[in-house]
């Protein structure tokens, strides 16, 4: 078992941006003999190409039920699963750390087969479903957090992976853009909505109190439906 | 066996100690059951009368109370008396003096066998005949108070034999009326002239007034015609009556319940401050981490602000009572990682449970229409921002909710106020962006409030794109309203009002 040591924490966050999902590729038709139609492998990575093993011990996937060995241990990059299939399922990720005293981090992905995308139908484009996501090590003790500062890449940066992180960066521009966008409109709305809310109170004081004046208090009404025994 | 027989007889008196030698078990399973939970006394009975109705007690009152008749002693007393020969009864004719004394007949009834010798008994029920007196007058009476416009002296005459006769029995004394001879008279008539007689013959002879004879004709009248109103509705009309009383509780109960949604989120709306803030509960910086979190500083200063308004605000004493709890005053409440370790970044996005569907539909749907995918790239920024986005969108709605409770009220005060005291001169500012000339206090009343009565609940807003509020799904508690529907109902209230002021 691990031995229990205390080790002091390190007061900073340290955040390592991953990308989780599958890829998959259409046989071109059925196989006979179990019905699979896509070969599919679904993974865990860095961002940038960075070994990920430097802090995760391993990864473990749990596929469905019906896969042979569903629960698939991964203990060292590349951190993914190769399969062939013919349906789409959740699977089960779990991430542990070097780490013994940091818990696991477990989350999901929808495993996706199919595409409308006419370059992938045809089998010129890869179909890829994958999403990004970052690991926020709150704390982390001393040697942890010296094993998260040392990175090393795995291999040596390709085109395509350049790519995919100027992909990223513009999505994050873009995303980040249009919320802003979104929340001025929003907030435009509520300074508006709660003027109008403002006056309709006033609006309402006023006739109120008119109604008063006239000596036909609402109150009076209130009472009225008491008296008969409401 | 004979040992639980004689435990059972004798398991009243005895407690677990005085059993002597029961085993250790047998205690410990007593303990064990002992802490039995005893009914508890309603809360409206009195002690002694729950005490008497309450389930076996040892201290049980019992319920037949002894006798105290020959020092508790009765029983032995009646055996006694048992034993002696019984008492005679005779067959006894009697007479009822109640009948008047030159009456003869004679009935029979069983009568304890009585010495010939004592005189006869007067009937026991002849004391209950009782007879009224009426008042009889003078000729020189009559002339000098009792003369009516109304009723002859014969006639007055009549109507004292008449209740003489029938002891002011006024119903038969109306159906024995003669009304061939002498004018149709109501009961209501009969009585009044009875008693006014009465009161004055009363003054006249004792020169002091009494309330002896008090009788107010008008208001017998009227509530004998009310009563025979409400004997003879008509099936239809009384299903009426409880439909409108049914509408108005609805409506009263709508009503309270658009005060509460205008009053329980005042205090978010009426805030001066960016609205936008406040989704997670703040904490004083406790150890210094190095974080890049954008709003952070703001929150612990909005917390303090918005208590201070709390303190400082008008006359909504129920709604601050209810937001003194720490919540946060708009807004979704995300999870939050203050404590060590690894997490996820796109576990802060989720949403909570807590969020009720129909906010959940619209957040999707303003992201819809911003195109914004539901969950995206989890980097710091976004997800701080995506849910600041978020909680806004739930402010926006209950803001839109809130209004909408607001315009309503407004449109049925209006009428209210309009339909009770024709135009009259209300200056009311309009919530839309019309010129100034219309909300002038100055402007002809009718006009101004036939114009705020048709304004749309929504304005038309021809300059900025259309508003995201605007596709909200009318909301849950307000009547949803399409202008036909409102005036439907505020005209079923100023009638039901109308019905009830002819009433009363």
């Amino acid at each position: 078992m691990s031995t229990i040591s205390f080790e002091p924490r390190v007061p900073v966050v340290i955040v390592k941006p991953i990308l989780y999902g599958n890829t998959a590729k259409h046989f071109g038709s059925k196989r006979d003999s179990d019905g699979h139609t896509h070969r599919w492998t679904i993974y865990v990575r860095s961002l940038n190409n960075d070994d990920i093993s430097t802090y995760v011990s391993r990864v473990q996937f749990r596929l469905h039920e019906t896969y042979p060995n569903h629960n698939r241990m991964i203990n060292q990059a590349p951190f993914e699963v190769e399969e062939s299939g013919w349906g789409e399922f959740e699977i089960q990720i779990t991430i542990f750390f070097l780490d013994p005293n940091e818990k696991p981090v477990i989350f999901y992905h929808h495993l996706k087969l199919f595409s409308t995308d006419p370059e992938v139908v045809t089998g010129k484009r890869p179909f890829v479903n994958e999403y990004y996501d970052e690991l926020v090590f709150q704390e982390p003790s001393e040697s942890f957090a010296q094993l998260l500062n040392s990175t090393k890449t795995l291999i040596p940066l390709t085109d395509g992976d350049r790519a995919t992180e100027k992909e990223y960066a513009m999505k994050q521009m873009e995303t980040i853009a249009r919320i802003r966008n979104a929340r001025q409109r929003v907030r435009n709305e509520i300074q508006d909505l709660r003027e109008r809310f403002r006056i309709t109170q006033e609006n309402i004081k006023r006739i109120r109190k008119r109604s008063i004046d006239n000596n036909f208090p609402p109150d009076a009404f209130i009472a009225l439906t008491h008296e008969n025994g409401d | 066996m004979a040992n639980a027989d004689v435990l059972d007889i004798l398991s009243d008196t005895l407690t677990p100690t005085n059993r002597g030698s029961a085993n250790k078990d047998e205690i410990i399973r007593e303990k064990k059951k002992g802490p039995k939970k005893s009914i508890r006394r309603p809360e409206g009975m009195k002690r002694e009368v729950w005490s008497l109705i309450a389930p076996d007690d040892r201290e049980s009152v019992p319920i037949v109370p002894t006798d105290t008749k020959s020092g508790g002693n009765s029983y032995a007393r009646w055996i006694k008396h048992s034993a002696m020969k019984v008492r005679p009864w005779q067959w006894t004719p009697f007479n009822n003096s109640a009948r008047g004394s030159n009456d003869t007949f004679i009935l029979y009834h069983w009568q304890h066998k009585t010495d010939p010798n004592d005189p006869q008994q007067e009937y026991a029920f002849a004391k209950f005949n009782k007879h009224v007196d009426v008042l009889t007058y003078t000729d020189n009476e009559y002339e000098q108070y009792l003369q009516d416009k109304d009723w002859t002296r014969t006639e007055t005459d009549v109507l004292f034999e008449l209740c003489r006769k029938f002891e002011l029995k006024f119903l038969i004394i109306h159906d024995r009326w003669n009304n061939i001879l002498y004018p149709d008279r109501s009961v209501e008539d009969l009585k009044e002239r009875y008693y006014t007689i009465c009161t004055t013959l009363d003054y006249a002879r004792t020169k002091r007034h009494t309330d002896k004879y008090n009788f107010d004709a008008a208001h017998e009248r009227r509530r004998k015609e009310q009563l025979n109103k409400l004997l003879s509705r008509t099936k239809a009309e009384e299903e009426e009556e409880l439909y409108l009383m049914n509408e108005l509780k609805r409506i009263e109960n709508e009503r309270k319940e658009r005060e509460r949604i205008i009053s329980h989120d005042v205090q978010k709306f009426v805030q001066q401050q960016d609205p936008g803030i406040i989704t997670t509960t703040t904490t004083t910086a406790t150890t210094p981490i190095q974080r890049t979190v954008s709003s952070s500083s703001r929150r612990s200063s909005i917390n303090q602000d918005y208590l201070q308004r709390l303190n400082s605000s008008s006359n909504r004493t129920p709604t601050t009572q209810r937001t003194t709890t720490f919540e946060p005053p708009a807004g979704i409440k995300f999870p939050e990682f203050k404590r060590p370790g690894v997490f996820l970044r796109s576990q802060r996005m989720i949403l909570p449970t807590s969020i009720p569907n129909k906010k959940l539909a619209v957040i999707d749907q303003v992201l819809k229409q911003c195109q914004l995918e539901r969950n995206p790239m989890a980097c710091e920024e976004i997800v701080d921002e995506f849910n600041d986005l978020r909680s806004d969108i739930v402010l926006l709605f209950d803001l839109k909710n809130a209004l909408n409770s607001a315009e309503y009220e407004l449109q049925t005060s209006l009428h209210r106020l309009k339909s009770e005291n024709g135009p009259t001169n209300v200056a009311l500012s309009s919530t839309q962006p019309l010129s100034a000339s219309s909300t002038s206090s100055n402007d002809n009343s009718k006009t101004q409030f036939d114009f705020l009565l048709s304004q749309p609940s929504t304005p038309i807003d021809n300059v900025t794109s259309p508003r995201l509020s605007d596709s909200f799904e009318p909301s849950n508690n307000v009547r949803s309203s399409t202008s036909e529907r409102k005036r439907r109902a505020l005209s079923s209230q100023t009638s039901t009002l109308k019905k009830r002021d002819r009433q009363t």
